[in-house]
């Protein structure tokens, strides 16, 4: 009986947890928006640094924009 | 200095470091006033999960012999430290927080515990945290619960829960914890002393525990601004054993502090961090905003672009990337794990392989609009540590349900952009509850301005002084 009620809990628990990273269609069409943003104005003006549109543009990004404060 | 203070334990790590160097206090003698106030204090908050009481003062005597015969191994020599039990030392238990690793002996040590310890630093045990460095609330039943210093029925906000709670007890000086949504700064809040997120791959992880690759970063927990400019400083720099680790050049943190903010320019976000603030929060950042403004900082009020979605896209990478690192465990010790880190890192099995790489790549795309329409305007921001004063135990310790979740998502609401943004995040003390618990502010900064922070942060702790309040215990 309590195996039955943790595994309950638990199954609930997962499905709660999946609805709340699901991306609703409203925010995939943001997410769109952003890469396509991403895609028409960091990637275009990739003068200094070679953007891809991938992972790898993250750390590339966080150097280019560094505080130059220091 | 206040080295004269006759109790030891309450001098910051500067200051601890200076007496040691000028002789007035021996790294042995320090030792044992930070191991009897352990012995004192464990019982009540049960931050360590185990002192290494021998091997520190044996490593203690080295300290001083080597001082008097002239050497001194750089600037925190003599000066003990404990921290989170996840940073591995070739050949020495290291639990990770878990049953499933309570025995388990890495063969490699990490780099930053080499670093500290060529600068001088005294090891005084392990120190408390969440299972797997999973969950924000500082709950652990394999080692027992870490308590809140300032009211032991209280979390310490986690994961870096012993961190937090051995600070503001007076037991360490210092302490290593780990940030993946705000693993370092929600026991910095909740316990009232100060942490720090740097910006990604400022600090090498080679040799930490992973939880998720893309969003781990180790930061340091101290007393006061000052002292985490001095471990950071330490800490920093390029790895060649951590491959995302940066060949920025590392500045003399301390060095700058002091300088003017009069023109530096503070954001005051009108939406995300503006959700269900409790009063506490609230007065407390409003005084905030005067302690900088009486110094000549600009305020301006500034609107945050995809905050909402970027909770989500963070977690999406999180939790597929945990659930890719105990897939194993998963599947061959289901039974070792508590029931809440279980669900919580099974999570990412269920997320699509597309979805993760979609929160990937978007990483870039949130940071570069972050950085054109927010900080093209203000220098850093100034938000809250956390909505709200550490949760009651009871209120935390629901077991694997619904409600787990919720309120993990609510504790950490403050803290994950920083970390799926990779930006530089800092908390430090601002006021206290009507119940007497700590509150929190946070400022975040551009990449890699960790410099800036850090003199912000140590302006606002010249003017206030919530930083030397000492809890009752």
């Amino acid at each position: 009986m309590t195996q039955r009620k943790i595994d309950a809990e638990y199954i609930l628990t997962i499905a709660e947890a999946i609805q709340q990273v699901e991306i609703s269609p409203a925010a995939a069409e943001r997410m769109a928006a952003l890469q396509k943003r991403f895609n028409d104005t960091a990637l275009a003006q990739a003068g200094r640094v070679p953007f891809e549109g991938e992972p790898a543009d993250f750390p590339r990004l966080l150097h280019l924009y560094r505080d130059e404060e220091r | 200095m206040s080295a004269a203070t006759p109790d030891p334990t309450q001098w910051t790590l500067v200051e601890a470091a200076q007496a040691i160097a000028a002789k007035q206090v021996s790294s042995a003698e320090l030792v044992r006033a930070c191991l009897e106030r352990i012995e004192r204090t464990q019982p009540l908050i049960n931050s360590f999960i185990a002192v290494e009481a021998e091997e520190a003062l044996a490593a203690a005597r080295t300290a001083d012999a080597e001082l008097a015969h002239g050497r001194s191994r750089g600037p925190l020599h003599g000066v003990p430290l404990a921290h989170k039990d996840m940073f591995y030392r070739a050949g020495r238990v290291c639990s990770c927080g878990s049953k499933i690793r309570h025995d388990w002996r890495p063969e490699v040590t990490c780099t930053l515990i080499e670093r500290l310890e060529a600068a001088g630093a005294i090891h005084l045990g392990r120190l408390n945290m969440n299972e797997f460095a999973s969950g924000p609330h500082g709950l652990n039943q394999t080692f027992g619960h870490c308590r809140n210093p300032w009211d032991p029925e209280r979390i310490t906000g986690g994961s870096s829960s012993g961190a937090g709670a051995a600070l503001a007890a007076r037991q360490v000086f210092g302490a290593l914890g780990s940030d993946t949504g705000g693993s370092v700064r929600l026991p910095a809040a909740f316990c009232g002393v100060v942490g720090l997120k740097p910006t990604y791959g400022r600090v090498s992880r080679a040799g930490a525990m992973q939880l998720s690759f893309s969003m781990d970063h180790v930061g340091p927990l101290t007393r006061t601004v000052r002292d985490c400019a001095r471990l950071l400083r330490i800490v920093a720099g390029h790895d060649p054993r951590d491959a995302t680790s940066s060949h920025e050049p590392v500045p003399d943190y301390e060095a700058l502090l002091g300088r003017p903010i009069r023109g530096v320019r503070i954001g005051l976000p009108t939406n995300y961090y503006t959700d269900g603030l409790s009063e506490s929060v609230r007065t407390a950042l409003e005084a905030a905003q005067e302690v900088f403004r009486a110094q000549g900082a600009e305020l301006r009020e500034v609107g945050l672009p995809d905050h909402d979605l970027l909770y989500v896209l963070g977690a999406l990478v999180t939790r597929t990337e945990i659930s890719t690192v105990h897939r194993r465990w998963l599947i061959t010790r289901p039974e070792d794990y508590d029931p809440q880190v279980r669900a919580r890192v099974s999570i990412g099995l269920y997320v699509p392989g597309t979805r993760y790489l979609d929160a990937l790549n978007l990483r870039a795309a949130v940071l570069e609009r972050m950085m054109a329409e927010v900080y093209s305007q203000v220098d850093v921001l100034l938000v809250p540590g956390t909505s709200f004063p550490a949760p009651l135990i009871a209120d935390a310790d629901v077991g694997a349900n619904p409600v787990y979740l919720q309120l993990l998502a609510s504790i950490s609401h403050c803290t994950q952009p920083a970390n799926y943004l990779g930006l530089p995040a800092l908390a430090l003390p601002a006021g206290f509850s009507p119940e007497g618990v700590p509150v929190s502010l946070q400022l975040i900064g551009r990449p890699f301005g960790e410099a800036r922070l850090l003199n912000l942060g140590d302006a606002y702790q010249q003017a206030t002084d919530w930083h030397t309040r000492v809890p009752p215990l």
